[in-house]
């Protein structure tokens, strides 16, 4: 049989087949278990119901026959109503009991004879008790028969209640019996399933992989011999399938390379040959030159031969580059790490320079603060100046004022002088009048002695005009003197009024010529000003232009460094750009050139390495 | 307590809010520690260097390296680092000739002649930078023959790395420049290096020279008192109050008699208290007066 279901699909589908059988085998046999079981339980449970219920009977049909004692004796000593209907209750029981020994299915077997004796004691029982109760002498065979009757039922009763056991005694063993049957076909069956399972997994899987493989096998033992033509016939479109067409493309393949042995001879000697030839290739000799055959080794000879002459003419170029980047770089690397020095040389020089310039500000602004305070000094200097000046004409105002008031003093007291003289004349003229009345007095009194008695208080008359002549005399005397010191003081005064009006005039000149030196030292002192302000300005110019430079010395400081920095990084990488080019050099001189393509590069080839 | 201590004490009393850190708060925090001032060209400059110092720190705001600041002492590390930032070391050999040569003529004679035969002269350089300037002082004191060796030179500079630089005494061939070839025979050593040609002043002048590092405006607590004080190139970078209190600092360090030589240009319009000009051209230069000296000391 041929299938085209791949391994991994059989495999699964018989797994799924074998699952649902499982689960098939496991439900029939679990269902047939569970029916046993049931069975025999309903068996078991209707014996003990019969057994019992017979049993039950009995101890019913016993109390019914000591009740029916009871009954009798009753109706012999006093009233039998009332046990009577005990009587009856028990009958009545015994009745039900048989009812339900009579429902069991085994107890219908057993319960005919028990009721027909029931019936039978009940009549007998009724006729005794008849006999009893009408205080007859109650007849032996009355009695005996009643007695056999309920003995008859006793003994029944217990029979029935032994032979219903017996019944379910015997319906267990048989129950017992049937179970280990219906075990016995259960497991039966499950083997039997197992063993079919088993043949269906054979069938399925084992068999059509085996017949693949064996196939495969077949073509590989063929192959072993060096059949080389065997092949996998109609792979199937399986795993194993296409393993199968693989083996036949490889074959193929391997067929199609496969030549005969001369022709392979030959051309193994000719790939010897030109292999032998360029050989000297490996290690670095670019001289060597393949013969061009007429084989097909030829041809590889001939391009072969087209390569190396390009390999020859490159390596050639890359020698003379490197040759020329190797001196390049030694010129390159010695001026750029004398640039960097010159660089550092020069950040450092202008960094003392930007501090000596920085100095240099503080101090121009230091002087030009300075010289903002002397600016302002000297202005006080002129306003005190001016000061001076207007206080100094102010002085030659008021001496001039002085003089005047010197000379308006002078005219005056010359008047005073004059005004003297005036007086000196009158007090003269009333000193002659005063000499006049003391002569007029001397005489009137002369005229009174002569008078005589009658002359007497005339002559006193007289006598007082000339005292006060006398006394007007004197004082026109002392008025003369005082004038004449009068006069002398103030021609004194005159001459001293003179002089103080010379002086004051001196004073005013000098206080004059002290106002030209104040207004001399006001223009100078504005001059000073003006100077020392034009200093200032300078100084802030100066302080404002050293604040640049100072500024500038910085900024081209950090340029410089940075300048520097750049130049160690560039000698640091020419360095190392030196160390590739020696590099490639190491890495091309190992090849051979012929004399004229390029001269072979020192192996001492100066190292570039950035010292910095 | 120094002047500068206090101001910074103020400032740390005073500390503005976290938000409004300004330029004026920088600037007054520059000059109360140290009287520096800045021009308004140099003020971006200040801010950038501010900042990059900010970040080193690893701090983002303004506010909180202000306090960082303010939090340390004068001569704390971060206070330190952005000083270094401000100051200018520009210096050399011999500079500004005048000076040399009125310390060389006028001062030293006149000292020789003031002091007690055999007397101890004391030169400071305030403001050496990396030391040029107290080893120029001690070359004209070795080389005056009546001195005879009996001085001591000092040199100070605020900032600590120039210190450094100043006590090796190493110095590159640019540095050179301006000095007599009769001192440098004498005075420098020349050796070579990896780098080059390093010109190392002389142990015999070197051991001459003590070099520490102070704030100028501490300077009335610095004890020695000196003949000669230079301050070259200083006050230029002070702003003008702190230039009196700077003056009248060096007045009291000065012994009476003692010179103080500013550099050209420098100082106040009115002299210092305690201090008479010396009229030289060229120089700007004060003489403490003798007649304090004749005062009983308290």
């Amino acid at each position: 049989m041929r299938s085209t279901l791949r391994i991994k699909t059989r495999l699964g589908l018989t797994a799924g087949i074998v699952a649902c059988l499982l689960a098939l085998m496991a439900s029939v046999a679990l269902w047939s278990v569970r029916e046993v079981q049931h069975q025999l339980e309903a068996g078991l449970r209707s014996a003990a119901r019969t057994a019992a219920s017979a049993a039950q009977f009995g101890r019913r049909a016993a109390d019914l026959g000591r009740q029916g004692q009871v009954t009798l004796e009753a109706a012999r000593v006093t009233g039998v109503e009332k046990e009577l209907e005990r009587w009856n209750a028990a009958y009545a029981a015994a009745g039900q009991e048989l009812a339900e020994l009579e429902a069991t299915p085994a107890g219908a077997a057993i319960a005919p004879p028990l009721r027909a004796s029931l019936t039978d004691y009940e009549k007998q029982f009724g006729t005794l008790l008849t006999q009893t109760a009408s205080g007859n002498a109650v007849s032996p065979v009355v009695q005996s028969s009643a007695s056999e009757a309920f003995t008859r039922l006793d003994r029944q009763s217990a029979e029935a209640a032994a032979k219903a056991v017996d019944q379910a005694n015997q319906a267990t063993m048989e129950l017992d019996v049937l179970l280990g049957r219906s075990m016995l076909a259960v497991t039966l069956a499950v083997a039997i399933g197992f063993v079919v399972l088993a043949g269906l997994v054979v069938f399925f899987v084992h068999r059509p992989i085996a017949a693949e493989a064996g196939v495969l096998m077949g073509v590989c033992h063929a192959l072993e011999r060096g059949d080389l033509s065997s092949r996998v016939p109609n792979p199937a479109d399986t795993e194993l399938g296409a393993i199968g067409r693989s083996l036949n493309a490889m074959l193929d393949n391997t067929m199609s390379l496969v030549q005969s042995r001369a022709e392979r001879d030959q051309m193994q000697a000719s790939i010897m040959k030109l292999l032998e030839e360029i050989s000297g290739v490996a290690e670095g000799d670019l001289t060597v030159q393949a013969e061009v055959t007429t084989d097909v080794t030829g041809a590889v000879a001939d391009s072969f031969n087209f390569m190396i002459a390009e390999l020859r003419r490159v390596i050639g170029e890359v020698q003379n580059a490197s040759l020329q980047v190797s001196n390049s770089l030694g010129d390159l690397r010695s001026i750029t790490v004398e640039l960097a020095s010159g660089s550092e040389e020069q950040a450092a020089q202008a960094v003392d320079a930007s501090v000596a310039i920085e100095e240099m500000a503080a101090s121009i602004h230091y002087v030009s603060e300075n010289a903002s305070v002397s600016a302002s000094v000297a202005e006080e200097a002129r306003t005190n100046a001016e000061h001076g000046a207007r206080a100094v004409t102010r002085t030659i105002d008021g001496m001039k004022a002085v003089r005047d008031q010197v000379q308006e003093t002078a005219k005056r007291i010359k008047r005073l002088g004059e005004s003297s003289q005036e007086i000196a004349e009158i007090v003269e003229l009333i000193g002659d009048i005063a000499d006049r009345t003391s002569i007029l007095a001397l005489n009137a009194s002369i005229q009174a002695a002569m008078a005589g008695e009658a002359g007497r208080g005339f002559a006193v008359v007289a006598d007082e005009v000339e005292r006060l002549a006398e006394r007007a005399t004197e004082a026109t005397k002392r008025a003369g003197t005082l004038v004449k010191t009068t006069q002398t003081e103030t021609a004194e005064v005159m001459a001293a009024m003179e002089d103080t009006t010379r002086e004051v005039i001196n004073r005013s000149n000098i206080a004059n010529e002290a106002g030209v030196a104040l207004t001399q030292i006001q223009g100078v002192s504005n001059r000073l000003a003006e100077l020392i302000q034009a200093i200032s300005d300078a100084a802030q110019q100066q302080a404002r232009g050293s604040e640049q430079v100072a500024k500038s010395m910085n900024e081209m400081s950090s340029v410089t460094r940075n300048t520097a920095a750049n130049t160690k990084q560039t000698a640091a990488s020419i360095g190392s750009l030196g160390l590739l080019a020696d590099k490639l050099n190491a890495s091309v001189a190992r090849f051979k050139l012929p004399n004229e393509t390029a001269s072979q590069v020192s192996p001492n080839t100066p190292r570039l390495v950035a010292s910095r | 307590m120094t002047m500068g201590g206090n101001a910074a004490q103020d400032a740390r009393i005073g500390r503005p809010r976290r938000e409004d850190i300004s330029l004026q708060d920088w600037c007054s925090l520059f000059l109360n520690r140290c009287g520096l001032t800045f021009r308004n060209a140099q003020v971006p400059a200040l801010m950038q260097l501010i900042d990059q110092h900010m970040r080193a720190r690893g701090l983002a705001d303004a506010a909180a390296y202000y306090a960082l600041l303010c939090d340390e002492r004068d001569s704390g590390v971060e206070w330190s680092e952005l000083l270094e930032g401000v100051l200018n070391h520009e210096t050399s050999f011999f500079r500004h000739q005048a000076s040399f040569d009125v310390l060389k003529n006028i001062v030293l004679p006149d000292l020789l002649a003031e002091r007690a035969k055999g007397a101890f002269l004391s030169l400071w350089s305030a403001g050496c930078s990396t030391g040029q300037e107290a080893y120029s002082l001690a070359m004209i004191a070795m080389a005056h023959e009546e001195l005879g060796g009996r001085f001591t030179v000092w040199g100070s500079d605020v900032s600590r790395r120039v210190i450094e630089t100043a006590r090796r005494g190493c110095y590159g061939p640019r540095a050179l420049t301006g000095l007599a070839a009769a001192y440098r025979n004498r005075f420098l050593h020349e050796k070579r290096t990896e780098t080059g040609v390093e010109y190392e002043v002389v142990p015999e002048l070197r051991e001459r020279v003590r070099f520490m590092s102070i704030n100028l405006l501490s300077a009335a607590d610095f004890s020695p008192r000196h003949d000669v004080i230079f301050c070259h190139n200083v006050l230029i970078y002070f702003a003008p109050e702190a230039v009196t209190r700077l003056l009248n600092a060096l007045a009291t360090r000065l012994r009476p008699g003692g010179y103080l030589l500013l550099g050209p240009g420098e100082g106040p319009g009115d002299h210092p208290k305690g201090l008479e000009p010396i009229h030289v051209s060229g120089v700007r230069g004060f003489r403490r007066t003798l007649q304090t000296a004749r005062e009983p000391r308290p």
